[in-house]
């Protein structure tokens, strides 16, 4: 299962011993132990497991010494953890209220505010019933709460900026080298973001940043929100830090879509950064057999990784009718079958997925349907900005998609904008547009020289630089391979 | 049983769910995030957003870009309830009172 191997972490998963190992989250660890079903779903008690790998989707959520509903993949494993599953009756792995899921008819959508009112008295006893069923997870006890009281860090600084992947790293070396006090906040536990797939292309600008001495670099934080009037709040753990600066710098990346078809959510269907996430930071190899549905050259990517890791891959599926090629070649070339122009229909199997029916894109009569047995789907469905923060710090429209006519608000004119009390905020790199890491580079870097004219005025040459910087993002022939539409 | 494709992980929300939405008049995506539960999980958007807003455009017909996405209340991320009182003891306005 594993591309490589660390000290071994032993914890409980309901009550049974299972070893993960150094360098885990509880996610990673459950899932090279061969644990598929993490969760059930809210309102049908579907089957669920890994899904982004990345704490977004929240498909992962165990009990964890205690604290219920936590996203276990991105709970850092340590040696005696006690893992529990939620929800579910008698279990979660055997639960008998799956059968909702077969009786889906009784539950139109909206039906929460049609049947259970009438007639009124019975609401009472209809609202005990669904909290018995939808409620996943206990309330701790008292024995089991935090022992520790949460703690608060008040900080300052003149730039903030959210997100340490390329666009957020450039930034906040330009800030740091026009001589400001920068603070850069980013969930995973090292720099980088996206960019970890081309380490090199990274490693500088990491090395770089971290010898930065105005930088004060929180790492494994999360920002969960910035209202535009006060500070910018994250936490790490059991800490709040709440950050006040001069100006902010939104470089939160990109959430990735999933694909929408049948069956889309069984355990073993994965998001190709949640599937890479996998297999390069905690050698966890997804699976053994998997099929990759690509719409864009992400997916030929994708696939490739998965190949040298050594997992069996059956088959791309490519939305394209020229199935990627030239990329594509290379994999052909490999042994890999390139199904060029056709989608996943539907994900088949029980609990977990153990094939996939795919079709032709155009329903083309005369090509065949296939079924691809698998016990991994990775899905490449494109991108969605991560740009929640701008809009709550703004109140100002978030729009997510690209249309004939471009990118709507946020991505115009330079990236700037004014927080609601008047505080200078960029957005930069996925955030604004998904676009190539050139392109976040130089929009995280316009975006700290941006911050320092704000700050500090700046003479001539800032104001040089900058133009020079705009007019090099301008100029950049941005190439669409990284944008997907969703199948 | 015809196999249900998922729009809205968190909540649960179908394709189909989102069509019969529409079909009963709440063709706006926030009205559409009412009435069916989707943007409203703990995933706050993250993983339904572009493929609801996709879906409502194609349905009416119209540029999906000149679709405004809802709302995405804060937290942007599950936060351990606690920790929102944490710097309340120092006077910090917007901690948990
Ligand atoms: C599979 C794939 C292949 C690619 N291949 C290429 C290629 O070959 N060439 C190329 O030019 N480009 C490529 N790209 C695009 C390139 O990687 C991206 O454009 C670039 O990484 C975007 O950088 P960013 O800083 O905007 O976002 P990211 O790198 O995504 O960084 C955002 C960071 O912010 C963090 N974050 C998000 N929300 C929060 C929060 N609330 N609190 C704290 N931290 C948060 C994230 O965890 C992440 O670390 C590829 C992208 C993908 C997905
Ligand atoms: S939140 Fe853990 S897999 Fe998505």
């Amino acid at each position: 299962m594993r591309t490589f191997t660390k000290t071994p972490l032993a914890f409980t998963y309901d009550g049974r011993r299972v070893e993960g190992q150094d360098g885990d989250t509880v996610g990673s660890a459950l899932h090279a132990a061969g644990v598929r079903i993490f969760s059930r779903s809210l309102q049908f008690h579907r089957p669920r497991g890994l899904f982004c790998v990345n704490g977004r989707c929240v498909s992962c959520a165990v009990r964890i010494d205690g604290h219920p509903h936590m996203r276990a993949c991105t709970v850092r494993l340590e040696s005696g953890m006690t893992v529990e599953s939620e929800g579910g009756w008698p279990s979660m792995s055997f639960d008998v209220w799956r059968a909702l899921d077969f009786f889906h008819f009784l539950f139109p959508p909206g039906f929460q505010y049609r049947f259970f009112i009438k007639p009124r008295w019975m609401f009472r006893i209809w609202e005990r019933m669904l909290r018995q069923i939808a409620a996943h997870a206990a309330v701790p006890s008292p024995a089991e709460k935090h022992s520790s009281a949460p703690s608060y860090l008040k900080e300052t600084a003149d730039v903030v900026v959210v997100g340490g992947g390329a666009a957020g790293l450039a930034a906040a070396s330009a800030a740091c080298r026009q001589g400001l006090r920068v603070t850069l906040i980013d969930d995973n536990t090292d720099l980088g973001g996206g960019a970890r797939r081309s380490p090199e292309a990274l490693e500088d600008a990491a090395h770089e940043a971290l010898a930065l001495k105005t930088l004060t670099l929180h790492l494994d934080t999360r920002c969960f929100a910035y209202y535009g009037d006060g500070p910018v709040s994250a936490f790490r753990g059991n800490t709040l830090i709440e950050v006040t600066a001069k100006a902010v710098v939104i470089a939160t990346g990109a959430y990735e879509r999933p694909m929408i078809f049948g069956n889309n959510d069984l355990p073993g269907i994965f998001l190709s950064t949640g599937a890479l996430r996998l297999l390069h930071r905690y050698g966890v190899r997804p699976g053994t057999h998997a099929v990759v549905a690509a719409t864009t050259d992400d997916g030929i990517a994708t696939a490739a990784a998965l190949l040298d890791a050594g997992v069996h891959v059956e088959a791309v599926v490519d939305a394209r009718m020229h199935g990627g090629a030239p990329s594509s070649q290379r994999l052909h070339e490999r042994g890999i079958r390139i199904l060029a122009g056709y989608r996943i229909e539907h994900a088949r199997g029980l609990g977990r997925i153990r094939a996939v029916t795919v079709a032709p894109c155009d329903g083309h009569q005369t090509r065949a349907v296939h079924t691809l047995p698998c016990d991994v789907l990775v899905t490449c469905g494109g991108f969605q900005p991560a740009n929640e923060l701008c809009f709550q710090a703004t109140s100002q429209g978030n729009f997510l998609m690209e249309g004939a006519g471009g990118w709507k608000s946020l991505a115009q004119g330079e990236r700037q904008l004014a927080a609601r009390d008047g505080t200078p905020l960029f957005v930069a790199g996925n955030a604004a547009r998904i676009g190539s890491l050139a392109k976040a580079r130089l929009e995280g870097r316009i975006a700290g020289l941006a911050a320092a004219a704000e700050i500090a005025g700046g003479g001539a040459a800032l104001a040089d630089e900058l133009r020079r910087e705009r007019a090099a993002l301008a100029a950049l022939a941005e190439p669409d391979r990284w944008e997907g539409e969703s199948a | 049983m015809k196999k249900k494709a998922f729009v809205c992980f968190c909540m649960d929300v179908t394709e189909a769910a989102l069509r019969e939405a529409f079909r009963q008049g709440f063709r706006e995506p926030e009205l559409m995030k009412r009435f069916t539960g989707a943007f409203m999980g703990p995933c706050q958007g993250k993983t339904c957003a572009a493929n609801v807003l996709q879906r409502a455009a194609e349905m009416a017909g119209v540029d999906a870009s000149s679709l405004r996405a809802p709302t995405c209340r804060p937290p942007l991320v599950p936060v351990p309830i606690g920790l929102l009182a944490a710097g309340a003891d120092e006077g910090s306005d917007d901690a948990a009172h």
